[in-house]
C-alpha cells in the first residue's frame, strides 16, 4: 500500500494536483481562518452556516425598526430578544436562500457600483468628499471591516437586482383585466329596509319582574373576587426622621456658612506717591500736597493717576486696582476704603509703599445668606440621610426576621414596628398600599396566598418597603341583587333585542316567501324602504354595512332576506334583486388604470413569493 | 523510517530522487503555473464580462424608475444590448422578459411570446426562473387566443408557483365561460396562498362573485 502511493508519488500528473492543492491553500482567505466555521452556527442553508452573530445583527436590525415604527410608546417586551429571534433567523435564512439563488445565476456586483454606494454615503464624506480615512473610521467604529462591508453592499446589490428581475417585469393582460373587472366591478341591485333602533327596543323591554326572576334563579352566578384582609408592615424614611444632634449640626452648618457668604467688594483705584531716591523730603511733601490740591481742585482722577501716579502698572488704567472684600490691601488702604462713599477720595494715606489717594469706583453690597433658612434645609438633609441609614438598616432586620417568623407580630414587635391590617384586597383592587399592583400580586402569589408565608420584601417607589401576610381569606360571595341589577337588566336587554331581530327577520323572510313583496311590507308596517340599482363594490351610496352584505349573499329565485347592523342601531334587512358581471369597459380610465397597477402588483407579489417559497421547498435548512 | 538513515545517507537518497524525477517535477510545476494563471484570466475576462452586463441592468432599473418615454426608449436599447451582448447571463434574461413586459402594455402579443421564448431558451425549463417564464408566457398565449396551448402549459408545469399558475388557469377558464372550472382553480389559488399565511387578495373577490352568478345560472337554466 505505501510503496503504492510512493510510487504514485512519481507521477507527474499527481504532482500536479498536489501543486494545485498547495496553491489553493496559499489563496484561502485568511479571514476564513479566523472567522469561519466556528462549529456554533445557529443555522445551516444548503451548507451555508448562519453565525449567532449575525443573528444578532439582524435581531438588532428589528429591533430598530420596531423602535422606528412605534416610537417611544413602544411595549419592552416587544423588543425582547428572545421574542424578535425567530422572525430575524426567518429572514436571515430566506436572504440566504436569495442569494445563494443569485450566486446560482452568476449574478455579480460591478466594483464601480459599490464604489458609488460608497461614494453617496454622507458619513464617509468630509467637507462634502469621500475620505478614505473617515470610511475606515466609521467602518471601524461600526465594527465592521471594509471587507465585509463591501460584501453586505454587493449582496443588496444583486438582491435587489433579483428581485427587480423576477417582481418588476410583470405585467397584467386584456383577458386578465377583463376577468378581473367582472368581478370587482360587478353591479347589484339592491333593495332594503330599516328598522331603527328605538323601534328594536321598543319591542325589546324588559320588566323589574324578570330581572328579578333571573337573579333568584340561580344568584350564585353573581359574585364578588375573593378578597383577603392582609397584616403587613409597610416602613419608610420617614418613620425614621429622628432630632438631629444639635452640636454636629452646627459644626456642619459652620464649615459651609462662608461658602455661601457673600462679602462686600469695593472698586478702588489710587495715584501712589513713591518718594525718589535721591528726592528730598521737601520735594517728595511738595509733590504729594500738590497732588493733594489738584485732587481737591476737582480734576479728573484718572487723568491724574496717568500724569502723576508713580504706580506704572494701575497709572495706565487711570489707577484702577480692581476689586478688595477687605482683606487685599494693606491694613492703613483698607480702613481708609472703609471710610469712604462710593466717588469720594481719601487724603493721602501712607504704607510702605509710599502715599496713596484712594477713589471709591464702585461697591457691590455683599450677600448674607437667610441662616435660618440654611439651617433648616440643613438640618434636614442631615436627618434624611441619618434616616436613610436607619431604615436600610432596618429592612435589612426585618428580612432576616420576618423570613424566619411565622407572623408579623414577632419581627414587628422585635423591631418596633407597628403592623397594619388592611381593608379587603382583591387581585385587582385594595385600598393605600394595596392599590399598588405589585403589592396585590406578592399578596396573591403561591407563597403567601396558598402557603400562608410572610412575603419577601417589596420595595415601592418613595423608599417605601412592605412586607405582607394574609390574615384572614375571604371566599367569593355571592353579591346582593341591588348590585347586580343593572347588568343583568342590560344582558337581557341585549338578547330580547337579538330575539326581536332574529323573529322580525323569520316574519318577514315567511311572508316574503308567501308571494308578498318586501316593498309591500315595508310600507304596510311603515319601514323606510330604499333601493339602489347596480351598485359597485366600491362607490355606491349605500351604507359600507349594506355593501358588505349585499356582495356576499347568495342571488336566485330562494335566495333569503338578510339582516346587518348599521353604525347608528339601525337594522337593515337587504333583499338581492339582481346581479350583472361587471364589464371593462364601463370603467373610467382611471379607473382602469389604477386596476391593472393593482393586478400588476399584485402579480408580481405572487410570483416573488412562491419564488421564494419553492427555493425554501428545494432547500436543505437545519436549524439548530 | 527516516530515523535509520544517516545524513550522509540522507542527502545520497535526496540527491538520487533529485535525478530520477527533477525533470517532472519541474515541468508539473510550469504546467499546475500555466494552468492556474490561464484560469485565472480567463476568470478575470468572464467577471468583467459578469460586472459589465450587471452595471448594464443596473441602467436599465435606473430607466425604469422614471418611467417615462424617454427612459423607456432607454429601457429598450440597454435591453436589446443586454440580449445581444451578454446573452448567456441571468441579466439579458431579465432584460427579455422586460420587453415582454413592454410589449405586453403596448399590446404587441407578438412581440411579448418572442421575447419570453428567447428567454425560455436561454433558462432551464424547470428552474423557478424558467417555470416562471412559461407562466408568463402561457398568459400570453392565452390573451392571444390560443387557450389550449396555454392550459397545456400551465397543466404541465413542475409545482413552484402553484397559486400563481391556478389563478391564470382561472382567468383563462374566465374568458371561455368555464364558470365552473374557473372556480375551482381560483378556490385552488386561495387555499395555496392562506396556506402561506398570505391574504387571497382579489381571489375573494372572484370567488364570490362567481359563485353568486352560478347560482342564477343554475336557477334560470
Amino acid at each position: 500500500m505505501m510503496q503504492s502511493i510512493r510510487a504514485g508519488t512519481q507521477n507527474t500528473g499527481f504532482k500536479i494536483l498536489i501543486f494545485l492543492i498547495i496553491l489553493s491553500f496559499a489563496g484561502f482567505g485568511l479571514e476564513q481562518v479566523i472567522f469561519g466555521s466556528s462549529g456554533t452556527s445557529v443555522a445551516e442553508v444548503n451548507g451555508t452556516e448562519i453565525t449567532p452573530q449575525e443573528l444578532q445583527v439582524a435581531i438588532e436590525g428589528q429591533k430598530r425598526q420596531l423602535m422606528q415604527i412605534f416610537g417611544d410608546n413602544i411595549d419592552p417586551e416587544m423588543l425582547d430578544d428572545d421574542r424578535i429571534r425567530p422572525r430575524a433567523l426567518e429572514e436571515l435564512i430566506e436572504r440566504t436562500l436569495l442569494l445563494q439563488a443569485a450566486t446560482e445565476n452568476a449574478m455579480v456586483a460591478s466594483s464601480r457600483a459599490i464604489g458609488e454606494i460608497v461614494g453617496s454615503i454622507d458619513v464617509f464624506k468630509v467637507d462634502g468628499a469621500f475620505d478614505a480615512d473617515q470610511y475606515k473610521v466609521v467602518l471601524a467604529n461600526a465594527g465592521y471591516t471594509p471587507e465585509r462591508f463591501r460584501r453586505e453592499q454587493t449582496q443588496q446589490i444583486i438582491l435587489s437586482q433579483l428581485q427587480q428581475g423576477v417582481l418588476a417585469s410583470d405585467f397584467v393582460t386584456t383577458a386578465e383585466l377583463v376577468a378581473a373587472a367582472e368581478a370587482t366591478a360587478e353591479e347589484r341591485d339592491v333593495r332594503y329596509l330599516i328598522v331603527t333602533d328605538e323601534a328594536l327596543r321598543s319591542s325589546a323591554e324588559v320588566s323589574a319582574d324578570s330581572v328579578r326572576q333571573v337573579y333568584d334563579r340561580d344568584p350564585s352566578l353573581w359574585t364578588s373576587d375573593a378578597t383577603v384582609i392582609a397584616d403587613y408592615i409597610l416602613i419608610s424614611r420617614d418613620d425614621f426622621l429622628a432630632p438631629v444632634d444639635q452640636v454636629a449640626l452646627q459644626e456642619q452648618f459652620d464649615s459651609i456658612q462662608d461658602e455661601y457668604t457673600v462679602a462686600e467688594q469695593t472698586l478702588i483705584a489710587h495715584i501712589l506717591l513713591i518718594q525718589g531716591d535721591d528726592e528730598s523730603v521737601e520735594a517728595y511733601t511738595r509733590r504729594v500736597d500738590d497732588a493733594a490740591s489738584r485732587i481737591a481742585a476737582d480734576e479728573d482722577f484718572a487723568d491724574l493717576a496717568a500724569e502723576l501716579s508713580d504706580d506704572v502698572g494701575s497709572a495706565a488704567l487711570g489707577g484702577e486696582l480692581g476689586f478688595t472684600d477687605g482683606t487685599v490691601f494693606p491694613e492703613a488702604m483698607e480702613s481708609a476704603v472703609n471710610s469712604l462713599a462710593v466717588g469720594e477720595v481719601s487724603a493721602g494715606v501712607k504704607t510702605d509703599a509710599g502715599t496713596h489717594f484712594i477713589r471709591i469706583l464702585e461697591r457691590v453690597a455683599g450677600e448674607t445668606p437667610d441662616y435660618e433658612q440654611l439651617k433648616n434645609e440643613l438640618e434636614k438633609s442631615m436627618q434624611e440621610a441619618e434616616a436613610d441609614q436607619t431604615l436600610l438598616v432596618t429592612v435589612d432586620e426585618l428580612r432576616e426576621l420576618s423570613f424566619n417568623a411565622a407572623d408579623l407580630q414577632q419581627p414587628g414587635g422585635a423591631l418596633s414596628l407597628s403592623v397594619s391590617q388592611s381593608s379587603p384586597v382583591s387581585l385587582t383592587s385594595g385600598d393605600g398600599v394595596f392599590s399598588e399592583r405589585a403589592v396585590r400580586e406578592v399578596l396573591f402569589s403561591d407563597e403567601v396566598y396558598l402557603e400562608g408565608n410572610n412575603s419577601a420584601i417589596v420595595e415601592l417607589s418613595g423608599n417605601r418597603f412592605v412586607v405582607v401576610r394574609v390574615a384572614e381569606k375571604r371566599a367569593a360571595e355571592i353579591l346582593p341583587f341591588s348590585e347586580v341589577a343593572k347588568t343583568i337588566r342590560a344582558d337581557l336587554e341585549q338578547s330580547a333585542e337579538l330575539a326581536a331581530k332574529l323573529a322580525l327577520l323569520e316574519s318577514l323572510r315567511s311572508r316574503r316567501n308567501e308571494g308578498e313583496r318586501l316593498e309591500e311590507i315595508a310600507t304596510a308596517e311603515g319601514y323606510e324602504w330604499r333601493v339602489e340599482l347596480g351598485a359597485r363594490r366600491v362607490g355606491s351610496l349605500l351604507p359600507a354595512e349594506v355593501v358588505t352584505l349585499a356582495f356576499s349573499m347568495q342571488y336566485g329565485m330562494d335566495a333569503e332576506l338578510e339582516s346587518t347592523q348599521l353604525v347608528n342601531g339601525d337594522l337593515a334587512i337587504v333583499e338581492l334583486a339582481g346581479v350583472e358581471p361587471g364589464q371593462l369597459e364601463n370603467l373610467s380610465l382611471g379607473e382602469k388604470g389604477a386596476m391593472s397597477a393593482q393586478l400588476i402588483q399584485l402579480q408580481g407579489q405572487l410570483s416573488m413569493l412562491e419564488y421564494r417559497t419553492a427555493l425554501r421547498d428545494n432547500a436543505e435548512i437545519i436549524t439548530r | 523510517m527516516a530515523d535509520h538513515l544517516e545524513d550522509d545517507e540522507q542527502v545520497e537518497a535526496l540527491k538520487r530522487w533529485w535525478d530520477e524525477n527533477g525533470k517532472s517535477t519541474m515541468a508539473a510545476v510550469v504546467l499546475a503555473v500555466a494552468g492556474t494563471v490561464g484560469w485565472q484570466q480567463y476568470q478575470g475576462w468572464s467577471s468583467q464580462q459578469a460586472e459589465l452586463a450587471s452595471d448594464t441592468w443596473g441602467a436599465i432599473e435606473v430607466a425604469l424608475q422614471s418611467g417615462d418615454d424617454r427612459s423607456t426608449e432607454d429601457v429598450r436599447a440597454l435591453a436589446g444590448a443586454l440580449k445581444d451582448d451578454f446573452s448567456r447571463t441571468v441579466y439579458a434574461r431579465f432584460a427579455a422578459l422586460q420587453l415582454a413586459a413592454l410589449a405586453v402594455e403596448e399590446g404587441n402579443l407578438d412581440a411579448a411570446e418572442s421575447e419570453l421564448r428567447w428567454a425560455l431558451a436561454k433558462e432551464d425549463a424547470n428552474s423557478e426562473l424558467g417555470q416562471l417564464i412559461q407562466l408568463r408566457l402561457a398568459r400570453v398565449l392565452a390573451d392571444k387566443g390560443d387557450t389550449a396551448t396555454a392550459l397545456e402549459i400551465l397543466n404541465s408545469g413542475m409545482g413552484a408557483y402553484p397559486a400563481a399558475y391556478a389563478t391564470a388557469k382561472g382567468d383563462i377558464y374566465v374568458s371561455e365561460g368555464r364558470h365552473a372550472e374557473a372556480l375551482g382553480a381560483y378556490r385552488d389559488a386561495r387555499a395555496v396562498l392562506l396556506a402561506l399565511g398570505n391574504p387571497p387578495g382579489i381571489l375573494d373577490t372572484k370567488i364570490t362573485s362567481i359563485e353568486s352568478r352560478l347560482a342564477s345560472s343554475e336557477e334560470s337554466s
